[in-house]
C-alpha cells in the first residue's frame, strides 16, 4: 500500500488504514454500517465482486447484503452493485443512496456522476493507472481516493483482464473493511468452485498484488463542489396517458459509446463500400454518404468488433480505447 | 415492383431501428430487425413481444424505433398484431384510412416456440395479413439464458447446466418452422443473419404474401452462446455451412432450399466455436455428437427432397 | 324519445347494444354463460347488420390482446367474457387499463373454478377489481343494455380513457328473457358519438411507441395518473348518466336506491338480488317496516362519499357479497362499505354475508329473514359478528367441527 503526499492539498493517512491489519471490519472505518456502491459494466464482474466481498465479511462475523440494480441494459452497459456491511443485523431493504465507498471498476465510467450521494468523508476507489490526486482533480472530489491499475495486476497474476478481483483487493486494503485473510479465503473458495484450484490461486495472488499496489490520497479542495445538475423528471400530470411516446428514434439521446473498450479504426483507402459493416453493425454506427462508408459514429458504437470481423478487406481494425 | 433491395440505396433511408438502444454489444437482433423492415415497400407497424429486443429498445422516455411500434405482453404478439390488422381492415373499409400498411410482429424463441405458440397459431389460422418474425437465439436470453423449446440438444443453458449427472439439454429442439408450415400459410422461411441478402429477399416475399407469413431467423447471442461479440456473423455462417440451421422457404406449400453450402461441414466445427457446446468436444460425448450429426444429416436430406417433415 | 320494447335475454340485449355502438373490432372467445352475446353478434355480422371486424380468437387471453391491439390502432372495441375467461385474460386486462385504452367488456358473472361451476357469482369481476377498469354492476337486462352505452361514453371520455366492464349475473340475467326498452340506432349513436381515438398506432406520419418499459423512475407516475383517471370517471359518470336520462328517460346514479331515504334497515347488494329484495322491501314496508335497498352500480370507481352520506342515520346494514375475499373474513363489497363508512365517520352496525356462490339460490324469504335479523340487531343492541357469515351454507354439528352460527335465518322467518 502506498500513500501519496499531496502538495498544495491537505493530506492524511486515514487512521483506519493504520489499523486495518490488526483490527478488521466495520469498526475499522468507525461506522456502524458501511455502504458500498460498485460501478462496472455488464460482464465485468461488479456483481461478483460485491458477492465475494459479502462472503468475506460473513467470514468475519459481520452482517452483509450484496445486491445489484437490474435494468434493461445488456452486456457492456453500465451496471451498479451494492454492499451493506454492518456489525448488527441490517434491516434496510432499499437502494444505497449515500454510499460510504464508491468503487469504479471500469476506468471509462469515471466521471462526476459516479460521486452521486458519496459521503464527504467517503472513499472513492478507482481502477486507473492514474494517481489518486489526478483522479480527485479529474472528478472534482474532495475526499479520500484510492487507485489501482487493475490491468497491470491481472497481467502480473496471469489472469484475463477482469478488474473485479484486483479492485476488491484495493477496496479492502484501502478502507480496512475486510481482513486480507478473509478476503483471500472468500476469493479462493469462490473460484475453486467455479473454475478450479489453479484459477483460484491466481485470483488470490491478484488480491495480494492489489493490496500492495493500491495508492491512497486524501484531498480537500474547496473549489471542487459543483452544483449537481440533474434534470428534473416530469410530474405525473405531465406524462402522456399510458406512456405513449411520440418522438421516434429518441433513443439517439442515449449515448452508448461509453460501453466501448475498443473502437474500429476505419481506413477509407482500403474500403470497397461493400457495406457489410453497415449491414451487420448492431448500433447503426457505420456512417455513409451516397452509399459510401465515411466513418464510425463513436457516440453509439459499443465496440463489438462485428464490422471489423465482417470486413473483407483491411478497412476496419479494432484498437483499444486510449 | 416495390423498392429495390440495393444496399447502397437503402443507406440513404432512416433506419427503422435507430441507435441508442441497449442491446448487448454485438447483438444480432437489431440487424435482423433492420434487414426485415428495410425489405418492406410500404410503411410498417411493428408489434414486439416482451424480450431483449423490446426492453432494450424502449426504455421510457426513449424509443429507438422510427416507425409505429407496440409492445403488449410476452405471449401475445401475434394476437396483438391480429387486433391491429383487424382495426386496419375495418378502418380502411370505412374510409378512415387510405394508406396501405404492412404489419410485423417480432418475438424471440421463448415468445414464439413456447409461451406465444398458441397465440401465433390462432393468428395464422385466422388468416390475418402480417409477417411474424421469430429472432431465434435458442434460449430465454432476456431472463438470463434459460432453456426454451428451441434450445438444441446438448446445449448448455443456466437451467440445463453441464453437471456430473446431466450434460446440457437432454431433448431435441422443437421444429417450429415445420409446425408453422402445417398451418398452410402462404409463406414460411428459415433465415440466418449471416445470409443477409437471402434474408431480405425472404422478408420481401413475406410482405408480398397474400396471407400470414413467418420467418424463423437464427440470431446468435453473445452471452447466451458464450461467443465473442465480433463472432456472431461467423457463428451464424457456420450454422448454415454445417446445415445445423438450413436455409429454406416454403412458398404456397412448395419447399425449396435457398442456400446450399459449398461444402457441408461437420457439426463439430459449429460446436467448437461456441462456449455453450464446448463440453461436447470431450471424448465421452462422442456418441451424442454422432447422434446430432445424424439428425442434422437426416433433416438436410429431407429438405433437399422437398419435404419439411 | 322513440323507443321500442323487445323481449330479450340479458345477453341479447348486450349484443344489441354492442351492435348499436358500431364498434370497429369485436374479439371474443366462447364461454358459458357469455356465449349468447357472441352468437347473436355473429349473426349481425353474418347478415351485414354491422360492419365490425369480428375476430374469433383461440382464447380469451388472445381476445383481450386483440382488443388491446385494435384499441391502440384507433378503434372502438368491445368484447365479452365470463369466469375462467376473465381469469385467463387477467394479465392483459391490467395492460389495457395501464395503456389507457378505452373499450367495453360485458362480464357475464360466473363462479371461478375450482371446483368447476358455471353458475352465477361475482368472483370473476372481483378478481380484477384492482386492474384499473371501470366496473358497473347491473341488476337486470335493461340496465345491462343501458350500461353498455353509458360505459362506452365514459370509457372514451378523453380525461378518463379507461376500459370499462359491464357486469351482470350469469343465467339470472344473461339467460332470462324480459322486456327491454331499446333506443333507435340514431339516438344511440348520437349519445355515444363517433369514436375519437386518443392514440392511433396506424398514424404513420406520427409514429407512436406504445407499451415502453417504465422503470423505477416512471412507473409510479403512470400509476398515479391512472388513479386520477378513475377519479375523473367518478366525476363524469353522473353527467353522462344524466345525458343518458335525457335520451332514454331512464335515470341512473352511482348506486341505485330503493325506498332508502327514510329506511332504518338497509340491504346493500350488487346485481340481480337487489331487484328480488325490492319485492321484500315492498312487503315489509306495507307491514310498517322502514326498510330499503342500496345497490352499488359503480363498483369502480366506488362512490365512497356519496354512499356513506346516504347511510348516515341508518340503524343497521346488511351487506350481501356474492364473492369472498378469502382471508379478509369479509367479502369485497363488505370491505368497501365498511372502509367508506369508517372514513366518513358513519357508525352503523354492518353485517356482512357471503351468499349465492356458484349460483346458490337466494329467495325472497331468505331476504326477509335478513331484514328480521337486522331488526334484531337494532332491538337487542347486539353487534353483528366481525367476520362475514356464509349465508345458507350447510353447517355440521359442533362436534364435527361446525361452528355455532350467529344467526339461523330460517328460524327467523316465522
Amino acid at each position: 500500500m502506498q500513500t501519496e503526499l499531496g502538495s498544495g492539498v491537505d493530506f492524511y493517512v486515514n487512521k483506519a488504514i493504520g489499523s486495518a491489519m490488526e483490527s478488521p471490519g466495520v469498526e475499522a472505518i468507525g461506522a456502524e454500517l458501511v455502504e458500498v456502491r460498485w460501478h462496472g459494466r455488464g460482464g465485468q464482474g461488479a456483481v461478483t465482486g460485491a458477492k465475494i466481498l459479502a462472503r468475506a465479511a460473513t467470514k468475519e462475523g459481520l452482517w452483509i447484503q450484496a445486491f445489484s440494480e437490474f435494468g434493461p441494459e445488456r452486456r457492456g452497459a453500465p451496471v451498479l452493485a451494492f454492499n451493506r456491511i454492518g456489525a448488527n443485523e441490517i434491516r434496510t431493504y432499499a437502494p444505497v443512496e449515500e454510499p460510504d465507498v464508491v468503487v469504479v471498476i471500469d476506468p471509462a465510467l469515471l466521471e462526476r456522476a459516479v460521486l452521486r450521494g458519496l459521503k464527504a468523508e467517503g472513499w472513492l476507489v478507482v481502477n486507473t493507472p492514474f494517481s489518486p490526486r489526478q483522479v480527485a482533480r479529474n472528478v472534482s472530489f474532495s475526499g479520500t481516493v484510492a487507485t489501482l491499475d487493475a490491468a497491470a495486476v491481472s497481467r502480473e497474476a496471469s489472469l484475463p483482464p477482469l478488474a473485479n478481483i484486483p479492485m476488491l483487493g484495493a477496496l479492502a486494503a484501502a478502507t480496512g473493511l475486510i481482513q486480507r485473510s478473509a478476503l483471500e479465503e472468500a476469493v479462493f473458495e469462490t473460484f475453486r468452485a467455479s473454475l478450479g484450484e489453479e484459477t483460484a490461486r491466481k485470483n488470490v495472488r491478484a488480491v495480494n498484488l492489489a493490496w500492495s499496489q493500491v495508492r491512497i490520497g486524501h484531498y480537500l479542495d474547496p473549489g471542487s463542489t459543483e452544483e449537481e445538475n440533474e434534470c428534473a423528471l416530469p410530474s405525473w400530470q405531465e406524462l402522456e396517458p399510458g406512456g405513449t411516446l411520440y418522438q421516434p428514434g429518441s433513443a439517439r439521446d442515449y449515448l452508448t459509446g461509453m460501453w466501448r473498450s475498443s473502437y474500429p479504426l476505419f481506413k477509407r483507402e482500403e474500403c470497397n463500400d461493400c457495406l457489410r459493416c453497415w449491414v451487420f453493425c448492431p448500433d447503426t454506427s457505420i456512417m455513409t454518404n451516397e452509399g459510401k462508408v465515411t466513418g464510425i459514429d463513436l457516440q453509439y458504437c459499443k465496440g463489438c468488433g462485428v464490422c471489423a470481423a465482417v470486413c473483407p478487406r483491411d478497412a476496419l481494425k479494432m484498437v483499444p480505447e486510449n | 415492383m416495390g423498392r429495390s433491395l440495393n444496399l447502397k440505396e437503402l443507406t440513404r433511408e432512416t433506419p427503422p431501428l435507430g441507435p441508442g438502444h441497449r442491446l448487448c454489444a454485438g447483438c444480432t437482433a437489431s440487424a435482423i430487425v433492420r434487414l426485415v423492415l428495410m425489405a418492406a415497400d410500404r410503411p410498417v407497424v411493428v408489434v414486439n413481444a416482451t424480450g431483449c429486443l423490446e426492453v432494450a429498445t424502449t426504455v421510457y422516455p426513449y424509443t429507438a424505433w422510427n416507425m409505429p411500434w407496440m409492445h403488449n405482453a410476452f405471449e401475445n404478439a401475434a394476437a396483438t398484431v391480429s387486433g391491429i390488422e383487424a382495426a386496419y381492415r375495418v378502418r380502411m373499409r370505412r374510409g378512415e384510412l387510405r394508406e396501405p400498411l404492412y404489419f410485423v410482429a417480432f418475438g424471440g424463441d421463448g415468445g414464439t416456440y413456447d409461451i406465444g405458440l398458441q397465440s401465433l397459431s390462432g393468428a395464422l389460422e385466422r388468416g390475418h395479413r402480417f409477417v411474424y418474425v421469430c429472432y431465434d437465439n435458442e434460449a430465454y436470453m432476456n431472463t438470463g439464458i434459460q432453456r426454451s423449446s428451441s434450445t438444441p440438444l446438448g446445449s448448455w443453458t443456466t437451467t440445463t447446466p453441464v453437471g456430473s449427472v446431466t450434460v446440457g439439454k437432454s431433448t431435441r429442439r422443437k421444429d417450429l418452422t415445420a409446425i408453422i408450415s402445417a398451418h398452410r400459410i402462404p409463406y414460411v422461411a428459415q433465415c440466418a443473419i449471416s445470409h443477409h441478402m437471402d434474408l431480405m429477399r425472404k422478408a420481401r416475399k413475406a410482405f408480398d404474401a397474400t396471407g400470414p407469413a413467418f420467418l424463423n431467423i437464427l440470431s446468435p447471442c453473445v452471452p447466451g452462446w458464450r461467443i465473442e461479440p465480433s463472432d456472431t456473423v461467423r457463428v451464424s455462417q457456420m450454422a448454415v455451412d454445417t446445415c445445423f440451421w438450413p436455409l429454406f422457404e416454403c412458398e404456397e406449400g412448395k419447399l425449396r432450399v435457398t442456400v446450399q453450402p459449398k461444402e457441408k461441414k461437420p457439426v463439430q466445427e459449429y460446436f467448437q466455436i461456441q462456449g455453450r457446446y464446448r463440453h461436447l468436444l470431450r471424448p465421452e460425448h462422442e456418441a451424442l455428437v454422432a447422434k446430432m450429426q445424424q439428425e442434422v444429416d437426416q433433416d438436410w436430406q429431407r429438405l433437399k427432397e422437398g419435404r419439411i417433415l | 324519445m322513440q323507443q321500442e320494447t323487445r323481449t330479450l335475454t340479458g345477453n341479447e340485449a348486450v349484443a344489441l347494444a354492442t351492435k348499436q355502438l358500431r364498434p370497429h373490432v369485436v374479439a371474443a372467445y366462447p364461454i358459458t354463460p357469455q356465449t349468447g352475446i357472441i352468437e347473436t353478434f355473429s349473426e349481425y355480422v353474418s347478415n351485414g347488420e354491422v360492419d365490425t371486424e369480428l375476430v374469433l380468437a383461440e382464447s380469451e387471453h388472445s381476445a383481450m390482446s386483440i382488443c388491446v391491439g385494435a384499441a391502440a390502432a384507433g378503434s372502438r372495441v368491445a368484447t365479452a367474457t365470463s369466469s375462467q375467461g376473465l381469469a385467463l385474460m387477467a394479465e392483459i386486462v391490467y395492460i389495457a387499463a395501464g395503456m389507457r385504452l378505452p373499450m367495453v367488456m360485458a362480464v357475464t358473472n360466473r363462479a371461478l373454478s375450482g371446483p368447476l361451476n358455471i353458475h352465477c357469482d361475482h368472483s370473476d369481476s372481483m378478481m380484477v377489481r384492482d386492474s384499473g377498469w371501470i366496473q358497473i354492476f347491473c341488476r337486470d337486462a335493461q340496465e345491462a343494455y343501458d350500461s353498455i352505452l353509458i360505459a362506452t361514453r365514459l370509457s372514451e371520455k378523453q380525461s378518463v380513457r379507461l376500459p370499462a366492464m359491464v357486469c351482470y349475473d350469469g343465467f339470472f340475467v344473461s339467460h332470462n328473457l324480459t322486456p327491454v326498452q331499446i333506443l333507435t340506432d340514431e339516438s344511440v349513436f348520437s349519445f355515444v358519438g363517433p369514436f375519437k381515438a386518443g392514440v392511433d398506432l396506424l398514424d404513420t406520419l406520427h409514429p407512436a411507441t406504445m407499451g415502453a418499459l417504465a422503470l423505477q423512475n416512471y412507473y409510479l407516475e403512470f400509476k398515479r395518473a391512472q388513479a386520477e383517471a378513475m377519479r375523473q370517471a367518478l366525476d363524469w359518470a353522473p353527467q353522462i348518466q344524466e345525458e343518458f336520462r335525457l335520451v332514454s328517460g331512464r335515470s341512473y346514479g352511482m348506486f341505485q336506491q330503493y325506498r332508502l331515504e327514510d329506511a332504518q334497515l338497509v340491504l346493500i347488494a350488487l346485481g340481480s338480488v337487489s331487484r328480488t329484495a325490492e319485492v321484500v322491501v315492498d312487503r315489509l314496508r306495507s307491514a310498517g317496516w322502514k326498510v330499503g335497498i342500496l345497490a352499488p352500480r359503480f363498483y369502480r370507481p366506488f362512490p365512497r362519499a356519496e354512499l356513506s352520506s346516504a347511510l348516515v342515520g341508518k340503524r343497521a346494514i346488511a351487506v350481501l357479497d356474492r364473492a369472498d375475499s378469502c382471508g379478509a373474513f369479509t367479502g369485497p363489497l363488505g370491505l368497501e362499505v365498511k372502509s367508506a363508512l369508517f372514513d366518513h365517520g358513519v357508525t352503523v352496525p354492518v353485517w356482512n354475508m357471503i351468499y349465492g356462490l356458484g349460483g346458490r339460490n337466494i329467495t325472497e324469504q331468505d331476504i326477509e329473514g335478513i331484514f328480521f335479523q337486522l331488526l334484531k340487531i337494532v332491538q337487542t343492541g347486539t353487534a353483528p359478528p366481525e367476520d362475514a357469515d356464509y349465508f345458507g351454507v350447510r353447517e355440521g354439528p359442533a362436534e364435527a367441527g361446525g361452528s355455532q352460527k350467529w344467526v339461523e335465518v330460517s328460524t327467523l322467518r316465522n
